[in-house]
C-alpha cells in the first residue's frame, strides 16, 4: 500500500523531470526538434578545412574526427590520455601487494580453447589495422586499444591467466609498454617545437602541418610525389595510444582474473 | 531520398524503444547475472543506434568496450562478489 | 511534422533513459547494481551528445571517402563543399571517443573499490557496509 503510493510518486516525478528537462533544453536551443537543416558553422569550417591543401590550417588527413583529436585539440587529448593513466593507476595502486599469480584456472574446454586460440591470432590483427589507419579510415589509437584489450580479455577468460603471464606478460612488462606509449606522445607533442627552435623559427606544441608563420612541419607524405599518405603526426600519435591503451587495460583486466586470495592479501597491506 | 531518411528515423526510435525497456528490467532485476545480460542487450541497441547516427569511429570504440568490455568486467566483479541483490527495505534507500 | 514527432520521442526516451539511470544509482542499494546503472547514464549522455550532431536529410559519416596509403589525390573546392553538406557534425563524436575509453578506465577503478569493499565487509549492500563500518 505504501509502495505504491511511493512508487506512482516516483513515476509522476521522473515524468516531469523528464518533461522539464525536455522542453528547458528545447527553449535554450540545445536541442533542435527536428534536426537543424545544415551544419552549424564550425562544423562546417572543419569538414572544409581538413584535408583542403590550399588552406592554412589543414591536416593532411581526410578523416576529420582523426584530425580533430590529435591536432586542432590534440593537447586536450594528450591530458585526457592523462586522466586514463591516472584512473589505471588508481586500480592497480588499490592492488598492490599482489603476489606472482598462482596457475590453478586452467581455463576452458578443449574445444573453446582451440577456437579462442584460432581468434586470439585474429582480433590483435584487426586492432592493429584499425589503429595504423587512423587517419584514413574510421578508427584511431583509443579504438585500436580497446578492441586489442578484448583479445587479451578473450585469452584470460578462456585460457586462464597463467596463458599470458606464462609468455612474459607480466605487471612490470605492461606497465613499462604503456609508459613508452606515453613518453612517445610526448616525444612527437614537442617534436615539431624542437625542430623549430633548431632552425630558429616560430613553433608549436603538438604542431602538425606547415604554417606560413609557424614553418616547420612534420610532413604528409613518405616517399615524395606519389608516397604513402602518413599525415603527419596523426600516425605517430595514433600508434602511441594504441600501444598504451592496449597496454594498461590489458593491465587491469591480467590483475583482475588473478586469484582472489591474493587480491584479498592486498587489500588487508 | 526522404524515405531513406524517415526509416533511418524510425529506426533510431526502434533501438531507443528496446534500449529503454532493457534499462528498466536491468532496473528491477534482483538477479545481478540477468541485470548484466540486460544491460549488454542496452549496450547492442545503442550501437546499432550509433550506426544509423553515422558515427563508425563510435561504433569500433564502444562495440569493443560497451559490449565486451563492460560485460566481461561485471561478471568479474559478479564472480567475486555475490550473485543476487538483497530484498530493499522500506526505510534507508 | 512527422519528423519532428519521430525526434521528440527519441529525446524524451533518451531522457527517460537518464532519469531511470539516476535513479537507479541514487536508490539502490547494491554496488553491482549503481556500477551498471553509471555505466548506462554514461553511454546515454554520450549517445545524446551525438544526436546533437545530426542534420536532417542523408547522413554520411565525417570521413572523406575514397582515400588510401598509396591512392591519395588531393579533392577539389566542389568535392569538399558537397562533402560538408552531407556529412555530420565532427565535434561531438570527438569528445565521445576519448569519453568511452576514459569511462571503462574510471569503471575499471570503482569495480577494484567494489571488489575491495566486499572483501573487507563481505557484502555489496551500501546500508549494510554503513551498518558494519559503524559498530
Amino acid at each position: 500500500m505504501k509502495g505504491a503510493a511511493r512508487d506512482a510518486a516516483l513515476a509522476v516525478l521522473a515524468l516531469v523531470v523528464i518533461l522539464g528537462l525536455l522542453v528547458g533544453l528545447a527553449r535554450t536551443g540545445t536541442l533542435a526538434v527536428p534536426p537543424p537543416e545544415g551544419n552549424r558553422p564550425l562544423a562546417d569550417k572543419f569538414l572544409k578545412t581538413t584535408y583542403n591543401w590550399t588552406s592554412d590550417l589543414w591536416s593532411a588527413s581526410p578523416e576529420v574526427v582523426t584530425s580533430i583529436l590529435w591536432d586542432y585539440r590534440g593537447l586536450d587529448t594528450v591530458y585526457e590520455t592523462g586522466v586514463f593513466f591516472l584512473a589505471i593507476i588508481g586500480a592497480i595502486a588499490l592492488v598492490r601487494g599482489i603476489k606472482t599469480p598462482s596457475l590453478r584456472w586452467r581455463g576452458m574446454s578443449v574445444v573453446a580453447r582451440t577456437v579462442s586460440k584460432i581468434t586470439l591470432v585474429a582480433i590483435p590483427v584487426v586492432a592493429a589495422s584499425i589503429a595504423l589507419h587512423g587517419h584514413l579510415t574510421p578508427g584511431g589509437g583509443f579504438q585500436g586499444g580497446s578492441v586489442f584489450a578484448v583479445a587479451s580479455l578473450l585469452a584470460i577468460v578462456a585460457l586462464g591467466t597463467g596463458f599470458l603471464t606464462g609468455r612474459g606478460w607480466s605487471k612490470d612488462r605492461l606497465l613499462a609498454f604503456r609508459t613508452l606509449g606515453l613518453l612517445l606522445i610526448a616525444l612527437v607533442a614537442v617534436s615539431a617545437l624542437i625542430l623549430a627552435l633548431l632552425k630558429g623559427e616560430m613553433g608549436y606544441i603538438m604542431q602538425n602541418q606547415w604554417k606560413p608563420w609557424a614553418r616547420v612541419g612534420l610532413g604528409y607524405l613518405f616517399g615524395g610525389g606519389n608516397g604513402i599518405l602518413y599525415s603527419g603526426s596523426l600516425f605517430f600519435l595514433n600508434l602511441a595510444e594504441f600501444l598504451a591503451v592496449s597496454a594498461g587495460l590489458s593491465l587491469v583486466f591480467i590483475l583482475m582474473g588473478l586469484p582472489w586470495e591474493s587480491l584479498k592479501g592486498g587489500a588487508s597491506e | 531520398m526522404p524515405e531513406q531518411v524517415y526509416l533511418c528515423h524510425v529506426l533510431i526510435a526502434l533501438f531507443m524503444t528496446y534500449a529503454l525497456i532493457l534499462t528498466y528490467k536491468t532496473l528491477v532485476e534482483r538477479d545481478m547475472l540477468k541485470a548484466i545480460i540486460y544491460s549488454a542487450g542496452q549496450a547492442v541497441a545503442y550501437t546499432l543506434a550509433l550506426t544509423l547516427l553515422a558515427a563508425p569511429d563510435l561504433v569500433l570504440a564502444y562495440v569493443a568496450v560497451g559490449v565486451g568490455m563492460y560485460t566481461a568486467l561485471f561478471l568479474f566483479v559478479l564472480s567475486r562478489t555475490e550473485r543476487f541483490e538483497a530484498v530493499q527495505g522500506g526505510e534507508a534507500t | 511534422m512527422i519528423e519532428a514527432a519521430i525526434w521528440w520521442y527519441i529525446y524524451s526516451l533518451t531522457l527517460a533513459i537518464v532519469v531511470m539511470s539516476l535513479y537507479g544509482m541514487a536508490a539502490r542499494p547494491n554496488l553491482l547494481k549503481k556500477l551498471i546503472m553509471f555505466s548506462i547514464l554514461g553511454d546515454t549522455a554520450n549517445l545524446m551528445a551525438v544526436m546533437l550532431g545530426v542534420h536532417s536529410g542523408l547522413i554520411q559519416p565525417p570521413v572523406f571517402p575514397g582515400i588510401s596509403f598509396t591512392d591519395h589525390p588531393l579533392p577539389g573546392v566542389a568535392d569538399l563543399e558537397s562533402f560538408a553538406r552531407t556529412a555530420v557534425d565532427p565535434i561531438p563524436q570527438v569528445l565521445v571517443v576519448t569519453a568511452i575509453v576514459i569511462g571503462l578506465a574510471v569503471l575499471v577503478f570503482l569495480s577494484y573499490v567494489a571488489m575491495l569493499l566486499y572483501a573487507k565487509y563481505g557484502t555489496l549492500d551500501v546500508r549494510e557496509i554503513g551498518r558494519r563500518r559503524s559498530e
